[in-house]
């Protein structure tokens, strides 16, 4: 049975082009186009801002002593936060930014801090400028007349700047290893994701409102629990060999090295895939009619979670970051992209395991719930 | 006889739509139950209930003896389901088809590879094993439906209409199959809106009408039931006033019609309805070109049961 489980799927057409092949086309043609620009341009260097000081206020003053004070930190280890700052003229700003000497610029005068940014600029230097503006800005005028007395309370100030700026140099820390890079991973896990519909036939099969083999299975003297298992795992064993063979394809054809953890990234594929695939089934029972409204209905949600987790906007996790961080723990597309880029990138495990445990938890909750669903297998109407 | 599916009062409602009424009929171990009724009369609802597929609202049902119920899994092992619909896995073989279905009854490989041969055998697709069922034409698949049905072996078995839309030859062999398996000693429960189909093979039936059955018993008795009994046409030039008089008066006849050189007789039960008129046309010296009689048909049953035509397309 279980072979037979994993022939109908592997013949599903529809289901094995948006698992295997389309990610596959998007990370081709994604190749061709952008390859060029991913040979030039590789680590993140420092932040390359210029500044001009129009004045002498202590506001200004401060701010110097702020940029001062972060990048001592910096070269302290202090932190991550890596600026290179010329202090300059603002005349001289349009010059810099068309020979693209300087990523973004400050000019300051009494009590205000002007941004300038050029036409295309690094989203993640951008949200870095405005933090650092901002942060000191707001936090300037609160410690004014303290600062004025003891001038290492700058010291506040650049710890806050960093504490604000953190998850952004996270997220870019690791786009800034190669920012095409994760452009392949995020394929992967959207190919992953797009399981889900693997899900939605193993219910539709199953079931005897859903599809006339479904009847006849429900027909039969097999246990409904055997069957749930036997197609989840034929479909988690197809779909997990379609993203170990992607992966493969990044690291050979695209030479980029995914495998540096190879055990661990097989259990997050396994996971992953193990989510969408459930993700699919509960879904399957939870929306009304046939598989092609089902599986475009589910779309739209895993199009939304696709989207939240900055599958088409990269700055989408970082705005969610700021103001509500819980959801970029919890949402799966997310944290499926959390995983992959944990074991790809960084060195220091971090939350990875709290991040399996969190995919295998949802993973056995909605079998559960499904396997019992099924068990109800008398229908009002057929 | 021992009683293999016993149905009483089934209530069945979709919303408000009430698909069977007090339904109540027994199926007898061995015989082939003819379910007769036009479209929509609650065939299918019927065995889907007795099948335990379905929930229903009220009523009885046993099949061998015992409640059926979602999870009777020793009852669903005896059973059989050839559906209405075409159900196999468009995306395998036909093998892989038979096979997959009956490996949810049969676990041992061996012998589950001897009932699929067989089974592939039976109705005679042996050719088109590696054949995916949509380069299938109706009619094969329609049998490649069978012998998913069927490969287990099972004691009991229901068809859901297993002919619609298959030409006369496939239709033929189909109905071949089935009395080959009630002589292998299955039980069969078989539905149509065909007429002929149920009367060449039911050894009982049950006509049933918007969810009740309106008559039930052997061929032979329902058309017992009804009055008209036979038509008989006779060709024969210039018969007089008072002879079909005389063929009005005679006993058992309903109706009697003479136009254009045709005499058409309405008669009821009787061994000698036509030998009688003959004869008495003999005797008053006329000359018949063409003689016959037509057995009244399931039509007719359904026709005098309801008022209304029992169709035949
Ligand atoms: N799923 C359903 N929801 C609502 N009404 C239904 C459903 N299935 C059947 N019905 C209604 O129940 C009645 C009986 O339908 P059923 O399918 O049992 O008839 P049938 O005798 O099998 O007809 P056919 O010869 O067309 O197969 C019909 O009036 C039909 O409209
Ligand atoms: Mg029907």
């Amino acid at each position: 049975m279980f072979l037979n489980s994993v022939k109908l799927l592997v013949r599903r057409k529809q289901a094995i082009f948006w698992a295997a092949i389309f990610p596959l086309v998007l990370m081709v043609l994604f190749y061709f186009c952008f390859g060029s620009i991913n040979e030039q341009e590789n680590c993140i260097d420092a932040r390359k801002i210029a500044v001009s000081i129009e004045g002498d206020s202590m506001y200004e003053k401060n701010f110097k002593e702020l940029l001062t004070t972060l990048n001592d930190q910096y070269k302290n280890g202090e932190s991550d936060l890596d600026l290179d700052v010329t202090y300059c003229d603002s005349d001289k700003f349009k010059e810099l930014f068309d020979k693209e000497e300087i990523e973004a610029a400050y000019k300051v005068t009494d009590g205000k801090i002007e941004i300038l940014l050029p036409a295309r600029y690094k989203s993640a230097t951008g949200m870095i400028v405005r933090q650092i503006a901002d942060t000191y800005h707001v936090k300037y005028s609160i410690i004014e007349d303290a600062i004025s007395k003891d001038p290492t309370k700058i010291m506040e100030i650049a710890d806050k700047v960093q504490e604000n700026v953190s998850y952004i140099e996270v997220d870019e820390a690791s786009s800034g290893k190669d920012p095409y890079f994760w452009y392949f991973i995020s394929t992967v896990v959207m190919g992953i994701m797009f399981n889900y519909m693997a899900g939605i036939y193993i219910v539709n099969n199953l079931r005897a409102n859903a599809s006339y083999e479904g009847m006849r299975i429900a027909l039969s003297p097999e246990s409904k629990f055997k069957l749930i298992a036997c197609n989840f795992f034929a479909a988690l064993l197809v779909n997990s060999l379609i993203s170990m063979g992607h992966l493969a394809i990044i690291e050979f054809v695209f030479g980029k090295s995914v495998f540096a953890k190879p055990g661990l990234i097989i259990v997050a594929v396994v996971l992953s895939n193990a989510f969408s695939i459930s993700l699919g089934i509960i879904l399957a029972f939870f929306f009304k009619g046939n598989v092609e409204t089902k599986v475009n209905k589910s779309l739209g949600i895993i199009m939304v979670m696709e989207f939240l987790s900055g599958e088409f906007i990269a700055d989408i996790p970082g705005t969610i970051e700021k103001y509500c961080p819980i959801l970029n723990r919890v949402l799966p597309s997310t944290v499926i992209k959390m995983i992959f880029y944990r074991l790809t990138t960084w060195d220091e495990v971090g939350d990875l395991y709290i991040n399996f445990a969190k995919l295998a938890v949802a993973v056995v909750i909605m079998l559960v719930v499904s396997a019992m669903l099924l068990r109800s297998e008398s229908y009002e109407s057929v | 006889m021992a009683e293999v599916i016993k149905v009483e009062n089934l209530v069945k409602k979709y919303k408000e739509i009430v698909a069977l009424e007090h339904l109540t009929l027994s199926v007898n171990e061995g015989e082939i139950f003819g379910l007769l009724g036009p479209n929509g009369s609650g065939k299918s609802t019927a065995i889907n209930c007795i099948l335990s597929l379905l929930k229903y609202d009220k009523g009885d049902i046993k099949v061998f003896g015992k409640k059926m119920e979602p999870k009777s899994y020793d009852l669903k092992r005896l059973i059989g389901v050839v559906p209405q619909e075409v159900a196999v896995y468009e995306d395998l073989t036909v093998q892989e088809n038979v096979d997959f279905f009956c490996g949810l009854y049969i676990k041992d490989k061996e012998t589950r590879k001897k009932y699929v041969d067989e089974a592939i055998k039976f109705v005679e697709l042996d050719d088109f094993r590696k054949f995916k069922p949509k380069k299938l034409s109706g009619g094969l698949k329609r049998r490649l439906n069978i012998a998913c049905g069927i490969a287990h072996k099972p004691k009991l078995i229901f068809f859901d209409e297993p002919t619609v839309a298959v030409d006369p030859q496939s239709r033929n062999k189909i109905l071949d199959n089935i009395e080959e398996l009630q002589r292998m000693g299955c039980t069969i429960v078989y539905t149509s809106h065909y007429m002929e189909e149920v009367e060449r093979l039911a050894t009982r039936l049950a006509i049933i009408d918007k969810g009740q059955v309106i008559a039930s018993g052997t061929v032979d008795e329902l058309k017992k039931m009804i009055k008209k009994n036979e038509l008989i046409t006779i060709e024969v030039p210039g018969v007089a006033e008072e002879v079909i008089e005389k063929i009005e008066a005679m006993k058992n006849i309903f109706s009697v019609d003479y136009k254009e050189s045709t005499l058409k007789v309405e008669a009821g039960e009787g061994k000698h309805n036509v030998v009688d008129i003959i004869n008495l046309l003999q005797d008053n010296g006329y000359k018949m070109q063409k003689i016959f009689s037509v057995q009244p048909t399931l039509n007719d049953v359904f026709l005098e049961l309801t008022g209304k035509e029992l169709r035949d397309e």
